[in-house]
């Protein structure tokens, strides 16, 4: 991966991006005048062009002065990220049909093991026995202590 | 006088003492804990606090908040990790007392002045909030304004490393403030046609999202390394009193009142708080020191300066967030969350129509400091225990927790999406290493400052003039513009300096 040699120059095009991205949609807002709704958004867009451009000239003086040499790679599990928020994102969309409880569970008992550190002893009885009872403690708690109704999904 | 006794019977009914014992033993496991932070502690609590009444419900959460700042010490001595970024200065002196087999006398000293920059601050605030609620209960939109420009220009000079990486955060945070209906005329912006965004995000999904989602991501990266921490063990139990002689208590308490001063200032200050002013603490207590040689080396100073004047930021962030309603740092920001969800406005009104509470607030800092002051000495075995409970199986619950936090603001999936949403930029600020507080800054602040832009135009007839004719509100102005003056020199000269350095290499 060269991403590090070119991060601060991807960053600079990030803003960027972002800061035309507002800017457009600004420019579609209706004016009533000078000081209007869309006043202090053009400000903003022109804060955001002006850094993008700044951070892109960072970036290209940092990727040439790069020391390719004495760069070790970080060694980052991205593969593990990954996994982690698609996880998060498959639990939110199925926690109001499926209901708080099993999905709580399963996400729980999942994200244990995801998580866990390689090579280590997994106790899997454990694990859902955790999974199990923090999801029913705190979904009973929040439901009759505190008055907060989570989802209640296909157990109903 | 019968408001003070009615915050009395508040604070001290059986259920509040309950929680603020509970809340402020929380907080230290926040602090303690590496990688687990004040503000993480706030917000999973806020959802706790619904269903309660505001006064317990806001000093469960004001515990919370003084536990965690202090908690941090217990691993800056213990592991040589600062628990949070406020104990950064603590590690200097804590490891190396920890190797010279004064471990225990480390603990005693941070403990007991952690207590008393608490209680310093907090008598700085009942001192000083009143006072300054009086003053601002005549501001209007220009000084509100100005005031809030003024803090948008600190997050720039406080930025350390990047400039350019702070002003981005502050102005995106400000960009996603812009979101929902504009003031005054109300114009819909950015919603995309839906419904929900309205009313713009929830200034709590935006923290939990940056502040606790981004560190369950954050964790995904190295979780599948073993890790080799080691606690260190210390026994309390030979310990008399705190583990220092009183002789040392005294001698300690010039160096306790400079960093408890500097604690509170930067506290008042927006957008720095006790992650900064520990480290600023340490070093000007060196210099000031007559042994000031010795610091690092492992002598009880070092721990004095950056303990106390961590705990102090609290009473000094609460002053601008009770008084004006303008948070801080993060964890006033959540505070102030917490004070809306309840149908609190903090601001100078707070102290003519409910000042109840703000006597519960102050009553309740008190009991929660000597709280800490009991649970983390005598529960320090635990506390230490609990340094190793694998982070496999914090972090999913965590954000289980932090997913039924959102949820609760308003009963809809759609907030749980936006911390999501803002985990997922928070994990990308710190991949691009981007500083978030300015973001929240931005988000808060932002929106206030073109609200009060609006209003005042309005007032002024149109006309910019009054920004600068109005005395308070002119004075912040010119103080932004110092402030953007004085970050811009100091930037070049750094720059300069840099460049010769780079030379010399």
């Amino acid at each position: 991966m060269r991403m590090k040699k070119y991060s601060e120059l991807i960053f600079g095009a990030s803003i960027l991006a972002f800061g035309i991205f507002y800017f457009l949609l600004t420019n579609q807002l209706p004016r009533k005048g000078t000081v209007d709704a869309a006043f202090v958004p053009y400000i903003l867009s022109a804060f955001m062009l002006l850094l993008g451009v700044l951070q892109i000239a960072v970036g290209v003086k940092a990727s040439k002065n790069f020391d390719e040499k004495n760069y070790k790679p970080e060694n980052l599990d991205y593969l593990t990220v990954l996994k982690t928020i698609a996880l998060i994102v498959i639990y939110i969309a199925v926690l109001e049909p499926i209901g708080f409880l099993i999905s709580t569970i399963l996400f729980l008992f999942i994200g244990f093991n995801l998580l866990a550190p390689a090579g280590e002893k997994k106790n899997q009885l454990m694990n859902l026995i955790i999974a199990v009872l923090a999801s029913v403690i705190i979904y009973y708690v929040f439901r009759n202590g505190l008055n907060l109704m989570l989802p209640q999904g296909i157990l109903r | 006088m019968s408001d003070i006794l009615q915050a009395m019977q508040i604070v001290f009914s059986f259920q509040a003492l309950v929680f603020i014992f509970i809340g402020v033993a929380v907080g230290i496991v926040f602090g303690a804990v590496p990688g687990l932070t004040a503000v993480m502690a706030v917000a999973l609590f806020l959802p706790v606090t619904y269903g309660l009444s505001p006064g317990v419900g806001i000093s469960i959460l004001i515990a919370l908040y003084i536990g965690a700042t202090s908690g941090g010490l217990i691993s800056a001595i213990l592991l040589k990790i600062p628990g949070t970024p406020s104990s950064v200065a603590t590690c200097f002196d804590g490891h190396p007392m920890l190797e010279k087999g004064e471990g225990p006398k480390a603990l005693g000293v941070g403990i007991v002045f952690s207590f008393i920059g608490t209680i310093v601050s907090v008598f700085a605030l009942m001192l000083i909030a009143p006072k300054l609620a009086q003053v601002a209960i005549k501001f209007g939109p220009h000084e509100y304004f100005s005031i809030a420009v003024f803090s948008l220009t600190l997050i720039a000079t406080l930025s350390s490393k990047s400039m350019i990486k702070g002003i981005f955060a502050g102005i995106l945070g400000f960009a996603f403030g812009t979101v929902g209906i504009a003031p005054v005329e109300a114009t819909i912006r950015y919603t995309f046609g839906t419904n929900q965004l309205k009313s713009g995000f929830t200034t709590l999904t935006v923290l939990v999202g940056l502040f606790a989602i981004s560190e369950v991501i954050k964790t995904a990266e190295e979780a599948k390394r073993k890790n080799d921490m080691t606690v260190a063990q210390v026994s309390m139990k030979k310990i008399k009193g705190f583990g220092f002689s009183l002789k040392e208590l005294k001698d300690q308490m010039p160096n306790a009142f400079l960093a408890s001063l500097i604690g509170i200032a930067i506290g008042i200050l927006p957008g720095i708080g006790s992650a900064t002013s520990n480290i600023v603490a340490y070093s000007v207590c060196k210099k000031q020191s007559k042994r000031g040689e010795l610091y690092g080396t492992g002598v009880i100073d070092g721990i004095v300066a950056s303990e106390t004047s961590n705990n102090a930021g609290i009473g000094g962030a609460l002053i601008p967030l009770m008084t004006l309603g303008i948070p801080g740092d993060a964890v006033t920001a959540i505070l102030l969350g917490g004070f809306m969800i309840h149908g609190i406005q903090p601001g100078p009104l707070l102290f003519k129509t409910n000042s109840v509470l703000v006597y519960t607030i102050f009553t309740a800092m008190f009991v929660a400091s000597f709280a800490m002051l009991i649970l983390e000495f005598y529960g320090l075995r635990i506390f230490t225990r609990l340094l190793n409970v694998p982070k496999h199986l914090l972090l999913p619950l965590i954000f289980v927790l932090c997913v039924v936090g959102a949820f609760g603001i308003n009963s809809r999936i759609f907030d749980v999406w936006t911390i999501v949403l803002f985990g997922l930029i928070g994990y990308g600020f710190y991949k691009f290493k981007v500083p978030n507080a300015p973001f929240i800054m931005g988000f808060i602040l932002g929106p206030m400052a073109e609200l009060n832009l609006r209003r005042g135009l309005m007032l002024s007839d149109g006309s910019f003039k009054g920004f600068l004719t109005n005395p308070i509100s002119g004075i912040f102005l010119v103080l932004a513009v110092i402030s953007i003056v004085w970050t811009a020199y100091n930037t070049h000269s750094a720059l300069k300096k840099g460049a010769a350095h780079a030379e010399v290499e």
